[in-house]
């Protein structure tokens, strides 16, 4: 009977259903089916199943974003149940654009892709300055800090925030990566990011690789 | 609104060309290769001079005939249930064209067509959802050539649940056709309202017929098998160099045509067909990657929807023998003004060096050129959905659409969504080996030929057409000569 209902939500979500899944979930809730269960035997599967759409050029990035978001809206709800288990997600990953750009599709479209693949996403925005990539790190204690830039002219911007975790002596604390249209291999060496990845779905890989 | 529409005639031109066909018709008349024909149009009012074979056709007996001709009609896979209308107001796209030679991607050598090309060919016509007919676009080379007919039936049988066609070789060949589209179909009674399968008849410009095509369309037009009748004039060598002389011509072999299969089978569906075009002037060769095909083309869609009957004309043929830019701006062009021009049934996907080498990548980029047509002809539709207004409120200044439903649920229909068109990102092309459309293609032929599920033919269907095929295979061709009627 779970089996049957789980099913049914992971269905929904692959084929973008948003009101099926939300109907699906009900369900799920209503009849006390662990959190571990739907995220494992569910939400995980759904989106492992969307990302092979994706890579095969099946789906598009708004067929992505509706899939993330009808995951979140799900997760939201098991989350509490599952903190107080021994769940943890695959990493925890910090984006923001660089100060003076504000760019942030690119950006959203790999938090969003972080969120289907099991990270734990804190998005802090456009046009966020090294200090507060500081501060939000000290708080928020991720694994990885990730920073985005559009412009030519803000990318320097990246090297001042990694100038400044080492001046503060935590640069070794956090793994930092970077991308963005104009960003490249070379210079993500140059001002000594850890990763850098050209588009979303390489700073996945990235990501995945970092933290496996 | 849906995008405008290409013409090339004003309603008065459409007329004058119409009146002048029919006056060459009544004092010039069309050579008639076959006696039977003859008689029949005797018959039927027309002035028969034994001697030369010419007819002369006065103008109430064509404009009689051609009236008979019905307005639409639907074509059929091997399956009836599963059709397609053929109407002045509908467009399918289809392959044609005689391949004898065939390129493969990532190699400019090109080699024979084999028996292989044709069901692959039959595969992927079944696979793309922006063609429809196949037409035995390919002639294999590794099989014997009277079997060659047979052998592309009981391929499209086994193979392709969409329609198919041919051309009209001659008696024997005609009556094959008809006894294995009965098998398949069901009987022959059943071709009469049913139509898997369209035939070409070829034209002999100027102002005469061959003898095989008519014979071949006196006997299919007795079943009622849709007749496409296309002449390939050019203009220069077998037609005037003047495109509205051409015009007058070729409307007059057509016309005539259209009144033949009428006075076999009145109602027999028809469509007015047009491979038409110019001449190369240095070697007096046909052109049909030029502008001036279009032009045709397009004025014989005009033609066509003057006497309320569906036209075909080929578009998408290219004089290339590579696929390169020569090739895809003579298909792109051709093909979008074929649509903008109101042609119904668009012929020779797939197809390079004037129609004589087959490439399956050409067929996969066709169906996706067609897709770009297609959207650039539906236009821009404007309502309260389309509108968004809702949706540019919610997302306000400095926002993003990307995560909104509206984005999710119309991208798909607004958007012509490519796979073979490389839009990748340079860093993203680099690593996947910078690859280009044609390799593209070639994944996805691979693809679809690896992938794709043919339809299930009934084993015993499949084994009445293996017998038919043995017989036809132990002929020789004399017997095909035979079998010919008197001229």
């Amino acid at each position: 009977m779970s089996e049957n209902q789980l099913a049914k939500l992971t269905e929904s979500i692959v084929q973008i259903d948003v009101d099926g899944a939300m109907e699906a979930a009900e369900a799920v809730f209503s009849a006390e089916i662990p959190g571990l269960d739907i995220l494992n035997n569910s939400l995980v599967p759904a989106l492992e199943r969307v990302g092979v759409l994706f890579r095969d050029g099946e789906y598009f990035l708004p067929d992505i974003m509706m899939c993330v978001s009808i995951y979140n809206q799900v997760f939201e709800r098991i989350e509490p149940e599952l903190k107080k288990g021994n769940y943890t997600s695959r990493g925890k990953i910090m984006l923001g654009t660089v100060k003076g750009d504000t760019h942030d599709i690119g950006k959203n479209i790999l938090s969003a892709l972080l969120q289907g693949n099991g990270f734990e996403v804190i998005n802090l925005g456009m046009n966020v300055s090294p200090e507060v990539f500081l501060a939000k790190a000290k708080e928020m204690e991720p694994d990885v800090i990730g920073m985005s830039a559009l412009l030519t002219t803000t990318m320097p911007e990246m090297k001042h925030t990694i100038d400044l975790f080492e001046e503060a002596g935590l640069r070794d604390k956090y793994k930092i990566v970077i991308g963005g249209a104009p960003v490249t291999q070379d210079f993500a060496d140059k001002i000594g990011a850890d990763g850098y990845g050209a588009e979303a779905q390489s700073g996945v890989d990235l990501l995945k690789q970092m933290l496996a | 609104m849906k995008s405008s529409d290409f013409k090339v005639l004003s309603d008065s031109e459409i007329k004058l060309i119409h009146q002048h066909s029919l006056g060459i018709l009544e004092s010039t008349g069309i050579r008639v290769n076959v006696k039977k024909m003859r008689d029949l149009l005797a018959d039927h009012g027309c002035k028969v001079d034994e001697g030369s074979k010419i007819v002369m056709f006065p103008a109430d007996v064509v404009e009689k005939l051609v009236g008979m001709a019905p307005r639409e009609f639907k074509v059929c896979g091997p399956d009836a249930e599963k059709q397609w209308l053929i109407s002045p107001d509908a467009r399918i796209w289809s392959g044609l064209g005689t391949a004898i030679r065939f390129i493969d991607a990532g190699n400019p050598d090109r080699r024979e067509a084999t028996q292989e090309d044709v069901r692959k060919h039959m595969v992927l016509f079944d696979h793309l959802n922006n063609i429809t007919c196949n037409q035995m676009d390919i002639m294999a080379q590794d099989i014997p050539m009277h079997t060659t007919h047979v052998e592309a039936i009981r391929t499209w049988a086994n193979n392709c649940s969409k329609p198919t066609g041919m051309g009209a070789y001659g008696v024997m060949a005609a009556t094959d056709m008809v006894e294995m589209l009965s098998i398949v179909i069901g009987g022959k009674e059943k071709l009469q309202d049913n139509h898997p399968f369209n035939v070409i008849v070829s034209i002999q410009s100027p102002l005469s017929t061959a003898a095989i095509q008519i014979e071949g369309m006196m006997i299919l037009a007795e079943h009622r098998v849709p007749c496409i009748m296309a002449p390939e004039a050019m203009a220069g060598t077998t037609a005037p160099v003047t495109l509205a002389g051409l015009l007058v011509q070729h409307n007059a072999e057509i016309i005539s045509h259209i009144a033949m299969a009428q006075a076999v089978n009145p109602g027999t569906p028809v469509m007015y067909g047009s491979v038409s075009t110019i001449a190369e002037m240095r070697w007096g060769s046909a052109a049909l990657g030029a502008v001036e095909t279009s032009l045709l083309s397009t004025a014989s869609a005009q033609l066509a929807h003057y006497y309320d009957i569906p036209c075909r004309a080929v578009a998408g043929a290219t004089d290339s023998k590579l696929i390169d830019i020569q090739a895809g701006i003579e298909r792109e062009q051709s093909m979008t003004l074929a649509a903008m021009g109101g042609v119904n049934y668009i012929t020779c996907v797939g197809t390079l060096e004037s129609t004589n080498l087959g490439s399956h990548e050409m067929v996969v980029i066709d169906n996706e050129i067609i897709g770009r047509v297609e959207r650039a002809i539906r236009g821009i539709e404007v309502n309260e959905i389309s509108l968004a207004l809702e949706t540019i409120k919610h997302v306000g200044p400095d926002g993003n659409y990307l995560m909104e439903p509206h984005t999710q649920k119309h991208f798909r229909k607004e958007h012509f969504m490519p796979r073979v068109t490389d839009r990748d990102q340079l860093e993203t092309w680099e690593k996947g080996g910078k690859k280009s459309m044609v390799d593209h293609a070639a994944a996805e032929v691979e693809k679809i030929l690896e992938s794709h599920q043919p339809r299930e033919i009934d084993p015993g269907l499949s084994k009445e057409l293996d017998r038919y095929v043995e017989m036809v295979a132990n002929r020789t061709v004399a017997d095909f000569e035979a079998a010919e009627w008197e001229y």
